[in-house]
């Protein structure tokens, strides 16, 4: 049984709106009448509840991602891990020692050197000066400001202040570590170091990876939370959460978009003006059955019927493929292959077959469909991220492009060998 | 691995047990980060000193120069009698104190307020900050303490073994203002005006506290509730010993021993219920 890192059992958390007294955290003396303060009668103070009854466990070596619209609840949850504030409701019990990449070169004073700030910041993330002592060449090493260590930080720049707050956080060796969109940090090459270093680290311990960067969520974590409005919408494996995740931020504005989301340079956004309704879509292989799961290079087309409800004058047809619902794989329509559609009357519908081969990478596709006005100007109906689509390949690639190549060397064509694919790219 | 956050659920009573209980895991606490203290403490010390001119100087030259000052006005414009020794050493060995109460109070009431990013980011008894501003006055205190058996020779005082009870008299000292310092650092937090009421404060308490004048000063009648001042009976004791080889007086000082305990348990007591707000409301 895997040992628990964390475990929250009904945590909530209230914020006060608005001023706040210190009669509330001070226990009254029984002596003082009583003011209870009542939210919504105007004279007390008003609560928000970030977090509402939120339970689970967090297990070792496990790579937590939490996402969710602003407001959810993520940087709440995430100040209840590191432990420095405490639920209102419910228990919080974390093991093990705690490092919060939230805050890179946190206790940082200008006025010291480097040097000085790898041993303040150190200390405030809990490490020992032996400790720190031991790990101060590494330390050095991986921020590359080994020239600079005697200059006060105050003169180093922002990248070369984030690099040392960095690698001080990376070298606390902690038990949990919680991630909040500071990965943003230094130069490319930095940013390669810091995610390779990440790479390592989740083999070896628990991380909470908090961040609106999906795709990062997806490929880095082992479990993704979904949170809304302080509770836990779902918990599982990332591509099922992102995509649900996506598809309910999409469907409630998918009236609202326009083409341009998809895209398309120069289009103003609009409301879907209903004058037409897609009622069907479908995916279907070679022998026309319909079907969610496909071999990557078998043939395939995706069917939508749309009833027109008014005269449209040759409304385009668009066609889009993500990639676990984020990432584009593929997207076109009539109007920009330059096709001319026919003009529909009123009461009349359409069935739109899009034909293609599914040349991709195995992996999990969204559909999105829509029709739009004749100078793509605005959809007259959407539907993004309808379907999923699920794609099998032999196993070797990565990526969203099924190419597939044959491989030859010195004129031989390489044979597969004993023990088949290798599980590097799964 | 042990647990080591842990939340009291709901707002639970205070059992006395518990209270004690508290004060254990407290004391343990702060052992393990006992290392971050220095640095803290360290930190403010490296940092104040950098890049001035005058750099560790700076800890004699504040209470040395408000001493000639009023060396100069109530030891020869009033004449404010100073129990027999030279103004100047008379009110040095209580400016000093007084520096350091005064000093300690100051960085105290920010501490928490300064340091928010720390708090609300990372996770470590918050009331390292607090006595890392005390230790780093208490640092310049004892600095300055140097120059004292300077300006006694320089007057021809005698030094004598009750220079001894400085340390006793230093540590209560440092009770007090510990206690204090925790009350207001975390009432800072919830009520941003105290950075203004505290050197009010300090200031109306200095004219209460014999600084600048002697104990004897103050009319028989009003003794008895003057010497209820904790600073009272310290300053004079720390003159009774410093400069006049005498013990200092031992019952007021025993109940100035209480009255500093009682408010350092207080302060503790209220800092560490206080604490987990501090995060969300800072």
């Amino acid at each position: 049984m895997a040992e628990t890192a964390a475990c929250l059992e009904g945590v909530s958390k209230r914020y006060q709106l608005g001023a706040r007294s210190l009669r509330e955290v001070v226990p009254t003396p029984r002596a003082w009448p009583k003011r209870p303060p009542q939210a919504g009668n105007g004279v007390g103070p008003r609560y928000i509840w970030a977090l509402n009854d939120i339970s689970f466990s967090l297990h070792r070596g496990e790579a937590l991602g939490i996402i969710g619209p602003n407001g959810a609840g993520k940087s709440t949850l995430l100040k209840l891990l590191a432990g420095v504030t405490s639920p209102t409701k419910g228990q919080v019990n974390i093991s093990g020692r705690v490092c919060p990449l939230i805050e890179v070169g946190a206790g940082f004073h200008p006025d010291l050197t480097g040097r000085e700030n790898i041993y303040l910041n150190g200390a405030i993330l809990g490490l020992s000066r032996r400790e720190i002592q031991r790990k101060f060449d590494e330390i050095v090493e991986f921020s590359g400001l080994a020239d600079f260590l005697d200059t006060p930080v105050k003169r180093y720049s922002s990248g070369m202040y984030m690099r040392l707050g960095f690698s001080v956080s990376a070298h606390v060796e902690p038990d949990l570590l919680l991630v909040d969109e500071v990965l943003a940090v230094g130069d490319y090459a930095f940013q390669r170091k810091c995610l390779g270093w990440m790479e390592k680290y989740r083999r070896s311990g628990t991380v909470v990876f908090v961040s609106h960067n999906l795709e990062a969520v997806a490929r880095y974590c082992t479990r993704v939370v979904y949170l809304h409005e302080g509770r836990i919408v779902q918990d599982g494996r990332p591509e099922e959460v992102v995509a649900a995740y996506l598809e309910a931020q999409s469907s409630q504005q998918c009236r609202e978009r326009s083409p341009r989301d998809l895209l398309h340079v120069g289009l103003e956004p609009r409301l879907a003006s209903k004058q037409a309704e897609i009622i069907q879509v479908d995916i279907s292989n070679g022998r026309g059955e319909s079907v969610r799961s496909l071999r990557a290079g078998e043939p395939m087309a995706v069917r939508m019927r749309v009833r027109f409800k008014e005269a449209v004058h040759s409304p385009h047809f668009c066609y889009a493929l993500r990639r676990g619902g984020y990432l584009l794989a593929f997207e076109t329509n009539t109007g920009a292959l330059g096709l001319s559609t026919p003009d529909f009357r009123a009461e009349d519908e359409a069935e739109v077959v899009i034909n293609h081969g599914a040349w991709l990478v195995g992996g999990n596709y969204s559909v999105s469909v829509g029709v739009a006005d004749a100078g793509m100007r605005f959809f007259l109906d959407q539907r993004e991220n309808t379907l999923m689509l699920s794609v099998v390949d032999k196993g070797g690639c990565q990526g969203i492009a099924g190419l597939f190549p044959l491989i030859w060397v010195n004129g031989q064509r390489l044979e597969p060998r004993e023990g088949g694919v290798d599980g590097v790219y799964g | 691995m042990e647990s080591i956050a842990q939340v009291l659920p709901e707002k639970s009573r205070r059992h006395l047990p518990r209270c004690l209980y508290g004060g254990f895991s407290a004391a343990r606490d702060l052992l393990r980060w006992r290392e971050l203290l220095s640095v803290l403490a360290g930190r403010d010390l490296r940092v104040r000193y950098k890049q001035s001119l005058l750099g560790a100087a700076w800890a004699i030259l504040q209470p040395a120069s408000m001493t000639f000052v009023f060396t100069i006005v109530f030891g020869h414009f009033v004449r404010v009698p100073s129990e027999g020794k030279p103004y100047a050493v008379f009110s040095y060995a209580a400016m000093l104190p007084w520096s350091f109460l005064s000093a300690a109070l100051s960085a105290s009431v920010g501490s928490l307020v300064a340091n928010s990013s720390l708090v609300t980011k990372v996770r470590f008894p918050r009331e390292v900050l607090v006595f890392a501003g005390v230790g780093a006055c208490g640092v310049d205190f004892l600095i300055a303490f140097c120059l004292f058996p300077i300006l006694l020779l320089i007057w021809q005082v005698p030094l004598g073994f009750t220079m001894l009870w400085f340390p006793v008299l230093a540590i209560i000292q440092v009770i007090l203002i510990t206690g204090l310092g925790l009350l207001i650092a975390a009432a800072n937090v919830f009520y941003r005006d105290l950075r203004f009421l505290v050197p009010l404060g300090l200031q109306l308490w200095f004219f209460a506290s014999p600084v600048i004048y002697p104990l004897a000063a103050v009319p028989e009648r009003l003794r008895g509730l003057y010497l209820l001042n904790p600073v009272a009976p310290l300053l004079d004791g720390y003159r009774q010993a410093l400069l006049h080889g005498h013990a200092p007086q031992l019952p007021w000082l025993g109940i100035a021993a209480i009255t500093s305990s009682a408010i350092f348990l207080v302060g503790y007591w209220a800092f560490k219920r206080l604490e987990p707000a501090f995060a969300d409301v800072i």
